[in-house]
């Protein structure tokens, strides 16, 4: 079955895409050769040592991320066989011992063989121990991996696994925001690390805790001739191995029952429908603000695209502030929270599916601008106390109060463009993804959005040029008062832009709520529109349509590479 | 035939749609007088969905209009869509909201009185029997497939529209709650209302209905009275002669049981 289960991973890895795919190799193989180098420049046996416990403990982090984070292929689920006569505590054992070929886990294992290099060097005997160390090493953080994968990866059906795909998302665009200034800050300390080690000894101490430490620990053991305790930290870690293997047995069963079936514990909060729309505005207005705060507050991928706004701005902002050099950024990270608004709303009704049926079905006078007006004002709802919340925590714990006129200005500015900018693309070009029902990783709500983010994000950040212009002006030009100023520019920009933009998408719906429809139910765009918002209509429009047809190019190829060689496996590579 | 009143409740007249090269609805005419239970029957791939969407103003006809109450669908909008109320199949719902809470969002966005939402949608999720799930606080997501076809049918319901459009009601809905689905339809016609509905199963429509169109490959082959269409025979027949019969040869799937 082993077999079975590894060529239909290595299928499934083959039918993603190919750029992808290559960038990954590439960058691993860049990455191992980073870690021996790493470990043969090292100025001695201590800080060699040291630096291996920074490495592996980097690889194993990197291991438990990355499955999570490229959700999909080469993941096969339990789920998948749940209607073959096949035992179940078999199937685990044989999903899970599908975890082990791949380039992805070759790479981890050549990159924990580093530490072979390290016994070497200290004692050619040591090798002895360090090779079946590496090894049982690449079993329990592969193991760990594929239950953490388990645990928190069927992911979008938990209140935790939303949570953390949503740090992780944080993280990874907090990172390409500020992870600059931290490397910029780790490259300089690269030399240092070299020759010098680790730089606190607590964080040595805290390393060697983890199990990814004890083959370095066990190595070092023997090579002082204290052959025993490094047979101990080789049982540890086989004892280790033995326990996740058995938990993974136990987690990768398929479980039986599903979404439908599976009975509630709570109801969702504010569901009693004899109360639930008490605070809403009268009429279609408030129809829609409370359809899209539950929307927002219960559907997971929206959750996720909230979630993951706040952690970007939190983790810019923290990385801001240790950078040292940067710091005085980091009182500003609630601006990105805001920023986010025009990311994580840019795709509305592409997330709603087919479900702007209602709006078409039910339509009257006011039901666009209803439709509009509701889903700004809930983005505004919903995104903006994180940005505040943000904002007084790094202001405080950076002691900044030279910030506050410029989030005072910077808030509404942002608040009022990027929730005008979400809504005017969600429109115009809208990508449906998968279906709501059918949705499963955390990138199923929406196809390329490539265009869309571009758009978004360097749209918003050039209609808050006025407010940036005011800001800069008050802070260089006047007197201390003089960024004060620049809160009643924010304020109007943000108005204008809140107002402006929905009129523009309102403008741009009306009569055309059957196009949307059709865009998302058919994926055809009927009666394109002229000018600017045509052309973006037209391009997300084409980006749909050649991805649609790129799925099918390869699809055919496929066929045509397996008609060509019936019979012969396609070689993996 | 029932007594001529203009306006028909609801009439297609030449609605055709291409989808590329596919010729997907192909000059579809149809009356439907007022108090009228109508049967839209086809098979798979027919035309029924694309032709009912058109007609509800979903998706845009190439050709042709659809009126419903005398008010154009695609010049006029607005009026047409008052006094129509429309089951789809197979379309996403606010997934995420309960049923009390979706009828709560409709009942708003057709800017009916709080009061009057309330109290229709407590009857109705009694009488589909949906109340146990509010009273779960199961969301539409979980619901099955028959409670989300009665789900469908109550927002269709709820505003008391004069037409309704129903695409394959009747599917994946338990016996109990069809008899109840059929008493509803029977006292709503009863009351002057018009019921559009396609369906596969030929013996509920034959029983059900007063007229009936069979479409197949985007044409309406036959169009009028239950008896003038299955002319004799039954409607299952009728509708297989038709619409062309596959036969299982007798080597075909020969090891099946064997």
């Amino acid at each position: 079955m082993v077999g079975v289960l590894t060529s239909m991973k290595f299928a499934m890895l083959r039918h993603s895409p190919s750029g992808l795919r290559r960038t990954g190799w590439v960058a691993g193989a860049v990455l191992v050769l980073a870690s021996w180098a790493g470990v043969a420049l090292a100025a001695d046996d201590r800080v060699r040592g040291e630096v291996l416990l920074l490495l592996t403990a980097c690889w194993a982090v990197g291991a438990v991320l990355g499955p999570v984070l490229m959700s999909g292929p080469g993941v096969l689920r339990a789920d998948y066989f749940t209607l073959l006569p096949l035992d179940r505590s078999r199937l685990a054992l044989g999903l899970l011992a599908a975890v082990f070929p791949g380039v992805a886990s070759g790479y981890l294992l050549l990159a924990g063989l580093a530490v072979v290099l390290h016994a070497a060097l200290l004692d050619l005997r040591t090798v002895v121990v360090a090779v079946p160390a590496a090894l049982l090493a690449w079993v329990v953080v592969l193991t760990l991996a594929r239950v953490v994968y388990a645990a928190v990866g069927s992911a979008m059906r938990s209140w935790l696994g939303v949570e953390v795909s949503g740090l992780q998302f944080g993280l990874i665009l907090g990172g390409m925001l500020a992870g600059w200034m931290v490397v910029a800050r780790a490259v300089e300390s690269v030399p240092q690390l070299l020759t010098r080690g680790l730089p606190a000894p607590a964080l040595v101490e805290v390393l060697s805790w983890a199990p990814t430490s004890w083959p370095v620990l066990a190595v070092e053991q023997a090579a002082a001739g204290r052959w025993g305790a490094a047979l101990g930290w080789l049982a540890a870690l086989a004892v280790l191995a033995a326990l996740l293997l058995g938990g993974a047995a136990v987690l990768l069963r398929p479980h039986l029952g599903s979404r439908s079936s599976r009975r509630r514990r709570r109801r969702p909060l504010a569901s009693d429908w004899r109360t639930a729309w008490r605070w809403m505005p009268a009429g279609a207005l408030g129809a829609v603000l409370g359809k899209e705060l539950r929307q927002w507050w219960r559907d997971p991928w929206r959750a996720l695209e909230l979630r993951s706004s706040v952690y970007t701005g939190l983790v810019t902002g923290l990385l801001a502030w240790v950078s040292r050099d940067f710091a005085p950024v980091a009182p500003l990270a609630g601006l990105a929270v805001a920023l986010m608004i025009c990311l994580g709303g840019c795709n509305l009704y592409g997330q709603d599916g087919s479900a702007v049926w209602i709006s078409v079905v039910n339509e009257r006078a006011g039901t666009v601008r209803a439709e509009v007006r509701g889903r700004q004002l809930a983005l505004l709802l919903l995104f903006a106390p994180p940005a505040l919340v943000v904002s007084v925590a790094l202001v405080l714990l950076s002691r900044a109060g030279w910030a506050w006129p410029v989030l005072l200005a910077g808030l509404p500015a942002l608040f009022g463009v990027a929730s005008g900018v979400a809504v005017l693309l969600s429109a115009v070009g809208v990508s449906p993804g998968v279906d709501p029902r059918r949705r499963v990783g955390p990138n199923d709500a929406g196809g390329d959005l490539g265009l869309q983010a571009q758009l978004a994000l360097w749209g918003t950040v050039a209609l808050v040029l006025p407010t940036v212009a005011a800001v800069l002006v008050g802070a260089l030009a006047l007197p201390a008062w003089g960024p004060w100023l620049a809160v009643g520019i924010g304020l109007l920009n943000g108005v204008l832009g809140y107002w402006l933009l929905g009129r523009a998408a309102v403008g741009y719906l009306s009569g055309r709520l059957p196009v949307v429809y059709t865009r998302i139910r058919y994926q055809r765009l009927e009666q394109p529109v002229a000018g600017t918002l045509g052309w973006l209509e037209a391009s997300s429009q084409r980006t749909e349509d050649r991805a649609r047809e790129a799925r099918q190019k390869e699809k055919e190829a496929r066929a045509a590479r397996r008609s060509a060689q019936t019979g012969e496996r396609v070689d993996v590579g | 035939m029932t007594t001529p009143t203009p306006p028909p409740a609801f009439a297609l007249d030449g609605l055709s749609k291409r989808f590329g090269d596919k010729v997907a609805v192909d000059e579809v005419t149809l009356d439907v007088p007022p108090a009228c239970l109508f049967g839209l029957v086809g098979p798979n791939g027919a035309g029924k969905t694309t032709a009912l969407s058109m007609a509800v103003g979903l998706l845009r006809p190439d050709r042709g209009t659809a009126r419903v109450l005398g008010a154009d669908m695609w010049t006029d909008p607005v009026a047409a869509k008052r006094e129509l109320g429309v089951l789809p199949d197979g379309l996403a719902l606010p997934e995420r909201l309960t049923g009390g809470e979706l009828l709560g969002y409709w009942g708003r966005l057709r800017g009916m009185p709080v009061p009057v939402v309330r109290s229709r949608t407590a009857e109705l999720l009694r009488i589909l029997e949906l109340d146990e799930a509010e009273r779960l606080g199961t969301t539409v997501m979980e619901y099955s497939t028959g409670m989300r076809k009665k789900i469908g049918l109550a927002t269709a319901l709820l505003h008391a529209p004069r037409v309704l459009v129903l695409d394959e009601p009747y599917e994946a809905v338990d016996p109990v709650s069809a008899r109840v689905l059929t008493a509803i339809l029977r006292r709503f016609v009863a009351a002057g209302g018009s019921v559009v509905m396609s369906s596969h199963v030929m013996s509920l429509v034959e029983q059900l209905c007063d007229r009936v169109a069979i479409i197949a490959g985007g044409r309406v082959v036959a169009d009028g009275t239950v008896d003038e269409v299955r002319a004799g025979s039954s409607l299952e027949d009728r509708f297989v002669a038709l619409v062309g019969e596959r036969r299982l040869a007798e080597e075909e799937l020969s090891w099946l049981a064997s």
